[in-house]
């Protein structure tokens, strides 16, 4: 089950790997500063009412992205839920 | 370790400089605060300091051959996730970190997520050879599973690593030791490793900078800089920006355009882009070789024991479900806030009480005193009717509240909830055009409207920063709190307090708490579609764990403070308000008080929003400190009149029903209330942080305007219906 689609794709519980981050993301740099880069893992634990924001669990700390903004994100999608 | 008395004198003191530095909210200020015995307030979220904090401790030496004495200058800088700051708080962390002189860092890191952490260290062993790591929060990675081989990480590092729970102050004792022994000569050996080309064009391009601006500041890390900066796609804000211009004061020398390095640069650009490496790549190359170096790094000083993607704590799952969810959060929010003002009611009543029986008793004896001593009326009435018995009245009615509310606060903001609030009002925020963390600082702002501007620092964008300062005052802050349960419990509540008319108490404080935050929410939209217009910008938002406040220590602390702040303000803004207003009370020009000239003046307009001359005096003398504002309109009620009994809160209200109040005019008095100009302290933080006088006159005028408006608003929709 590999389909591409985005970081805000995602629902709570799944898991992701990033394939690419969209030049034209505003927070590319913040991104990597948090750890989020090609070839990270990040896990969907919370999405806030109105879906408007999502958290992820990125390289050990839960991190809140906006679904406008993850929508820069291009994921493929490995698995349901972490053993 | 012993010092005979003859050595002591004969003492050597050696001057050393540290930095604290590090992710946010990993402990740096509980290191700080452990380490200086200074009393730095922390609190469970990215963002609590925002400012450099200075503290000092004095190390006697380890052993008895050892005759020098230490003295650590230590600085506690805010929280920064890499030395490419995006907001106003990482830019002084950066700034402190490159220009600054210290003799090493004592990087802190979060165990529980320790490869993070590890990019800021490795960014800053870049430019700081000297460092201690303290891998803090070990007591939670252990809860995790989490297993980290502190001296395999100290050898691939090449610098110290100290294990810590600073909130117990545990490893503290190997951080003194290690502190003691010649840290400032230790060498990092770790580097983070970039790929090839950009390494060759980095050295390449350090001999020409070093030439330039020479090694104060280490060549190679501005040559990644410069590579960094040329490469920034269009339209988007050159962070390093304030760097050149902090080299440009600190040197004389404008680091991208001088002539010999913007040609080098030019020459390594084009190369890079010949095999293949065109000007975007290189900015992302260089940001992820540092996460790349740390994954490496963390990876193999981990136990295996530990999950690829470390699990979360389900303590913590659980309790976001329920902050976070869909149908729980708003509620949850609400019922919180509710329970903290009725906590902070309840809790204030019967110290309420004591302290004004005994005030007011001592008063008595005090009055006798003048009128034993045969002093002059005046001195006798300006004393005690003036200024004892507003500070009296302080003391007792303002005080318990705001010693209450403030410890019940800080514990909300120890255990890690208000990121949560962040989280779920983002939407609203950010339907306003403005940013989620507006919410942090409008909580901030319960606590005083002061510290709430100064934490506007958190946000990145200058707009959004600007409109969080101007609205900040809408939220009562801890002065105004009592002054809002006053008016509530005297027009609102029958006649005696009883246990379940402070549940309705708490009822409608939170109301009108939430009538200010929806003002807020308007003003921003306004304010984002009208004077500062633009673009909502981008933000990531930690959440860190929960964390169990340490709730003996924070009341007791929290307590003191308080109180003796309060005590501060009342003697130096309230004793001298209430010798204005008796001065304005006694003094007479032709037949009339000043006072009634005054409040005659006033009163026209101030009827119109359903108010009184009286009141609307009290609030502009209450410039200096918000809680002074009731304690005057009942001197200014009562002058001349002294024989009226003013001690429970029903007597207030007779005085002022007596003085035409009525329950519309309660309802005008606390919406100003929550809308009127900011105190002065907060006004000056404005023009601080603003720079710009323009700015605090707006934040003055802004709230003050709309207060009017809406108060005129509600007085004239009551007299069409009564």
């Amino acid at each position: 089950m590999n389909c591409i689609s985005k970081l805000c794709d995602l629902s709570v519980g799944e898991i992701a790997k990033v394939s690419s981050i969209d030049k034209g993301c505003n927070i590319k740099r913040r991104l990597s500063d948090i750890g989020l880069i090609r070839n990270t893992e990040a896990k969907c634990v919370g999405i806030s009412s109105g879906k408007h924001m999502r958290a992820y669990l990125i390289r050990g700390a839960v991190i809140a992205i906006r679904d406008e903004d993850a929508a820069y994100v291009s994921i493929s999608k490995t698995r349901g839920e972490l053993t | 370790m012993n010092i005979s008395k003859g050595i002591e004198n004969d003492k050597l003191t050696r001057e050393c400089s540290l930095t604290i530095a590090g992710n946010p909210n990993v402990g740096k200020s509980t290191v700080f605060n452990a380490l200086t015995g200074m009393k730095q307030h922390t609190g469970n979220w990215a963002g609590k300091t925002v400012g450099c904090a200075t503290g000092y401790f004095i190390s006697q030496g380890n052993s008895a051959n050892d005759s020098e004495k230490t003295i650590y200058k230590i600085t506690d800088i805010p929280g920064t996730y890499s030395l490419l700051p995006h907001s106003e708080e990482e830019e002084i962390a950066r700034n402190h970190l490159c220009f600054e002189r210290s003799d090493a860092v004592i990087i802190v890191c979060d165990a529980t997520c320790l490869e993070r952490n590890l990019n800021l260290v490795l960014q800053i062993l870049e430019i700081k050879k000297s460092a201690i790591i303290c891998v803090n929060l070990l007591d939670e990675a252990k809860k995790r599973g989490i297993e980290i081989d502190l001296d395999l990480l100290s050898k691939q590092l090449g610098v110290p690593v100290v294990g810590t729970i600073a909130r117990k102050h545990g490893g503290l004792d190997s951080l003194y030791k290690i502190l003691s022994q010649s840290t400032y000569t230790c060498h990092a050996t770790a580097e983070i490793s970039y790929p090839a080309p950009i390494e060759e064009a980095a050295d390449r391009l350090s001999v020409i900078v070093e030439k330039a601006v020479g090694n104060a500041v280490p060549p190679k890390w501005l040559a990644l800089r410069l590579l960094e900066t040329f490469s920034s796609a269009q339209g988007e804000p050159d962070f390093n920006s304030s760097l050149y211009s902090e080299i440009n004061d600190r040197i004389g020398t404008d680091l991208p355009t001088a002539p010999e390095i913007a040609t080098a640069l030019k020459e390594e650009m084009d190369i890079l882009r010949q095999i293949g490496i065109p000007a975007d790549e290189i900015k992302d190359m260089i940001a992820e070789s540092g996460v790349l170096t740390a994954e490496k790094i963390y990876k193999s000083v981990i136990s295996s024991k530990s999950g690829a993607l470390s699990s979360m704590n389900t303590r913590d799952s659980t309790l976001d479900r329920l902050f976070t969810g869909k149908k729980t959060a708003y509620p949850i929010m609400i019922a919180l806030l509710a329970v903290i003002f009725w906590l902070t009611i309840v809790g204030a009543n019967y110290p309420s009480e004591l302290l004004s029986k005994s005030l007011f008793y001592l008063g008595d004896k005090f009055n006798g005193l003048f009128i034993v001593a045969n002093s002059p009326e005046w001195l006798r009435s300006l004393i005690v009717d003036g200024a004892y018995r507003v500070l009296a009245w302080i003391v007792s009615v303002m005080l318990p509240p705001m010693a209450i509310f403030f410890p019940l606060f800080t514990l909300l903001e120890d255990s890690g909830y208000l990121p949560r609030v962040a989280f779920n009002l983002d939407r609203p925020f950010h339907k306003c055009k403005t940013c989620g963390k507006q919410s942090l600082t409008m909580c901030m702002g319960f606590g005083c409207n002061a510290v709430g501007v100064v934490g506007c620092r958190i946000i990145d964008s200058p707009r959004e920063r600007m409109i969080a300062m101007l609205t900040n005052s809408f939220v009562p802050c801890n002065g105004r709190f009592p002054m809002l349960v006053s008016i509530i419990t005297m027009f609102f509540i029958g006649s005696a307090v009883s246990f379940s008319s402070t549940f309705v108490s708490a009822l409608i404080l939170t109301l009108f708490i939430l009538l200010s935050i929806i003002v807020t929410l308007l003003v921003s939209k306004l304010l984002s579609a009208t004077v500062l217009r633009g673009l909502p910008s981008s933000f990531t938002l930690e959440l860190p764990s929960y964390r169990a406040p340490q709730v003996g220590k924070v009341i007791i602390r929290s307590i003191l403070d308080r109180t003796l702040f309060v005590l501060g303000r009342a003697v130096v803004a309230a004793i001298p308000a209430g010798v204005i207003i008796w001065l304005m009370a006694n003094l007479s020009i032709a037949d009339q008080t000043i006072l009634s000239i005054c409040s005659g003046f006033l009163d026209p307009f101030a009827r119109l929003m359903g108010l009184d001359g009286v009141i609307l005096i009290a609030f502009i003398l209450a410039f200096p400190a918000n809680e002074i504002v009731i304690p005057i309109i009942i001197m200014a009620y009562m002058s001349g009149n002294v024989l009226v009994e003013y001690e429970s809160l029903a007597e207030i209200r007779n005085i002022f029903v007596a003085n035409g109040w009525n329950h519309v005019t309660a309802i005008c008095t606390m919406l100003f209330s929550l809308m009127h100009w900011p105190c002065a302290t907060t006004l000056l933080t404005i023009k601080k942080e603003s720079g710009s006088i323009k700015w605090m006159l707006a934040a003055a005028i802004i709230p003050t305007a709309f207060g009017v408006l809406i108060c005129m608003a509600v007085n004239f929709i009551s007299k069409l219906f009564i």
